[in-house]
């Protein structure tokens, strides 16, 4: 079992934002924000492979938003994604980035959500640890890690190679 | 005041990636400034490394730990490296030149400096110390490589034990207390007749390492610190007990103040502690982390200095969540922690008393606070089994979480587990039927025990590869240097090969 946790802030004007919560087009939670900074967290196990989750704000009515005479937005009832974690481990922000907020047709890069039964996807893969560390490791420029620890893909094969022939040499040994 | 000595060059010697200035050399130049000795320091490993291009830095790195070297490609380099270093020696005219060797490593550089230091002829005495110079040579003299250099005359001194104390009154008049070994003591070749210094009680009456006469722009932003020595456990497969029997430790409040007095003198904001545990006293280690929090408060501007160390794991009872919190606070950044192995059975042999619970309670509170890890692991402990193996393979999977957010930064081992003279498991030998042990040999990789027949020695170098085959799936960064460890591999399996085929022929004959 993996939980993933969103973690949210959020303003109330007329009530705090709700939300549905989808993995690959099932239902998994509704939330009702009823704080400034909010987590919420969904427990799932789920085949390996690809899959999408969509968090979708629900619930919004004219009341949430308040204008003044001039139509400009002098409160209104938003949510913005803060962070994203992974068994309780906080996940780089590039993460988050990645996923589209369709309040246009084509989707757009938006962690701050104001509008009724629109929705944000996030594409992710399972086992969702391991997809999570190698898209670190395969953004990790290695020269700009530290002196005690490599990763590329090219260090990797360079070590692989070592270990083949390691083992070769250990399968020649009959003691 | 007159003094024994007047000159005092201290050199450090090679060859390990240049991280940060040897402690070593800091503690040289500390007992020499707290003297008035005038003096200068020399980081041969530095020196190498700013001689040498890094292909071919990586190319002895390759070969120079392992004593003793015979490929004359690398001999020929050594030699014009050494004549340029020798160089700034004599420039220097010193009447004493102490010689610090960190490991076994350094042994092969050390030992060249020596030869090319006699060739010149210079009168200065030479001494030379550290843990590197203790370990037998393997060969039929029995020498350890301290011994065979006096046997050489290559040195004139050599210190075994702390010298914090005795290099004081050497350095004032001369004087030749235990733990100084000589020509004229009895320390002769081929016996064990030497002297070691007795431990010292107070350590916080010891002079201070000095980094004022280095040059600490050519390293990164780090420094050692000593807070303590020895050990308040006794792993079964850790010699520190044997070289120092009792654990000593300074105040808390001392060591948090030189590490302000360093920051203060060089700037340097990242400290590594040498002590084979920060912990050990967890009423000095508290100290020193309010010292730590109460320096930061009380000095507006100053960076947050980031401490690392190694530590060791113990119960939430002894380990509450806000002594992590202090910790965070003082600036523990990185803890080098000796987990060594997933199975509660095999640590529990090991003498390591933490349970896999401590271990996820260390862990959660880490990355809570963000402090990383550094964990130490071993593969193939006498005891160890196929399903203690396993359980340390399903530890990595458990923890591979922590390595996103970096509460674990690397996963160490380095060899499958090597069998060290003067450890408990040394002494266990009997009790493990454990054969194929050379203790005249400093590496011993090639052991079978007796009490665990299924761990051969293909079978041990089999789950090494098993594991860094994990780490690597697991997407664990691996350290630069398993490169050599693996190549170091090959070769011991070349020679017991080699072996192996001479005592098959040896049986043929006689049959």
């Amino acid at each position: 079992m993996t939980r993933l946790t969103f973690e949210f802030t959020a303003t109330e004007c007329n009530g705090w934002p709700n939300i549905h919560i989808y993995i690959d087009d099932d239902h998994y939670e509704t939330f009702e924000v009823s704080e400034h900074r909010e987590k919420v967290t969904i427990p799932f196990d789920l085949l390996d492979g690809e899959h999408e989750v969509e968090i979708q704000l629900f619930g919004k009515s004219e009341r949430s938003t308040v204008l003044d005479g001039s139509g400009k937005i002098v409160r209104d009832q938003i949510l913005t994604l803060e962070d994203i974690y992974v068994d309780d481990i906080k996940i780089p922000r590039f993460f988050m980035y990645e996923g589209r907020y369709y309040d246009v047709p084509e989707g757009r890069q938006a962690l701050t959500w104001g509008m009724n039964n629109v929705s944000w996807k996030w594409c992710f893969e399972t086992p969702l640890i391991g997809w999570v560390v190698h898209r670190m490791n395969a953004k990790t420029d290695e020269t700009a890690g530290d002196d005690l620890n490599m990763y590329s893909d090219k260090k990797v094969e360079e070590l692989t190679a070592l270990l083949n022939e390691l083992e070769g040499k250990i399968d020649e040994l009959d003691v | 005041m007159s003094l024994m000595f007047e000159k005092v060059l201290n050199v450090s010697s090679g060859q390990i990636l240049p991280e940060r200035p040897p402690a070593g050399l800091a503690f040289l130049n500390g007992v020499c400034e707290h003297m008035g000795i005038e003096y200068s320091s020399l980081d041969l490993n530095l020196f190498i490394n700013q001689e040498l291009d890094e292909e071919t830095w990586v190319r002895l790195e390759q070969v120079t730990p392992f004593y003793p070297v015979t490929d004359e490609s690398v001999l020929s380099i050594v030699d014009d490296v050494l004549d340029k270093f020798c160089d700034r020696v004599q420039s220097f005219d010193p009447d004493l030149i102490m010689v610090s060797v960190l490991s076994y490593y350094q042994n092969f550089w050390a030992q060249s400096f020596l030869e090319k230091l006699k060739s010149l002829g210079l009168k200065a005495k030479v001494m030379i110390g550290g843990t590197g110079i203790g370990v037998p040579l393997g060969d039929e003299t029995k020498d350890t490589f301290a011994k065979m250099l006096l046997r050489k005359e290559l040195i004139d001194y050599y210190v075994l034990g702390e010298g914090d104390m005795i290099l004081q009154s050497f350095l004032r008049d001369g004087t030749i207390s235990p733990g100084i070994n000589h020509r004229n003591t009895r320390a002769l070749p081929g016996t064990e007749t030497e002297t070691w210094a007795q431990q010292i009680d107070e350590l916080d009456q010891c002079p201070t390492p000095s980094y004022k006469q280095m040059d600490l722009d050519s390293y990164p932003n780090e420094l050692g610190v000593t807070g303590s020595r020895g050990c308040v456990r006794r792993c079964t497969f850790c010699d520190v007990g044997h070289y120092w029997k009792k654990f000593r430790f300074r105040s808390g409040e001392s060591i948090a103040r030189e590490i302000e007095q360093h920051y203060r003198d060089t700037g340097r904001t990242r400290y590594v502690f040498t002590d084979s545990l920060i912990n050990g006293s967890l009423k000095s280690f508290r100290d020193m982390l309010a010292t730590m929090a109460k320096v930061r408060e009380d000095n507006n501007g100053m960076p947050e200095l980031q401490l690392l160390g190694q530590f060791i794991i113990r119960p939430s009872r002894f380990h509450p969540e806000q002594m992590f919190r202090e910790m965070r606070t003082a600036g523990i950044h990185e803890l080098s922690i000796g987990v060594e192995s997933g199975s509660e059975k095999v640590r529990e042999h090991i003498g390591k008393k933490f349970s896999n619970e401590d271990i996820d309670w260390h862990m959660e509170m880490c990355s809570k606070y963000g402090i990383q890890n550094n964990l130490l692991m071993m593969v193939g402990y006498p005891t160890e089994t196929e399903e203690d193996f396993n359980e340390s393979m399903d530890m990595l999977d458990r923890y591979q979480k922590y390595t996103i957010d970096k509460t674990v930064r690397h996963v160490n081992e380095s060899y499958p587990l090597v069998l060290l003279k003067n450890t408990p498991l040394h002494h266990m030998a009997d009790d493990l039927d454990i054969s194929g042990f050379n203790d005249q040999e400093y590496f011993n990789v090639t052991w079978v025990s007796g009490k665990n027949p299924k761990l051969t020695i293909h079978e041990r170098f089999k789950r090494f590869v098993r594991w860094q085959r994990r780490l690597i799936k697991l997407g664990y960064w691996r350290p630069q240097t398993l490169r050599v460890i693996i190549r170091e591999l090959m070769r011991q399996i070349e020679n017991l090969s080699e072996r192996t085929l001479s005592d098959r022929v040896k049986t043929d004959i006689l049959s």
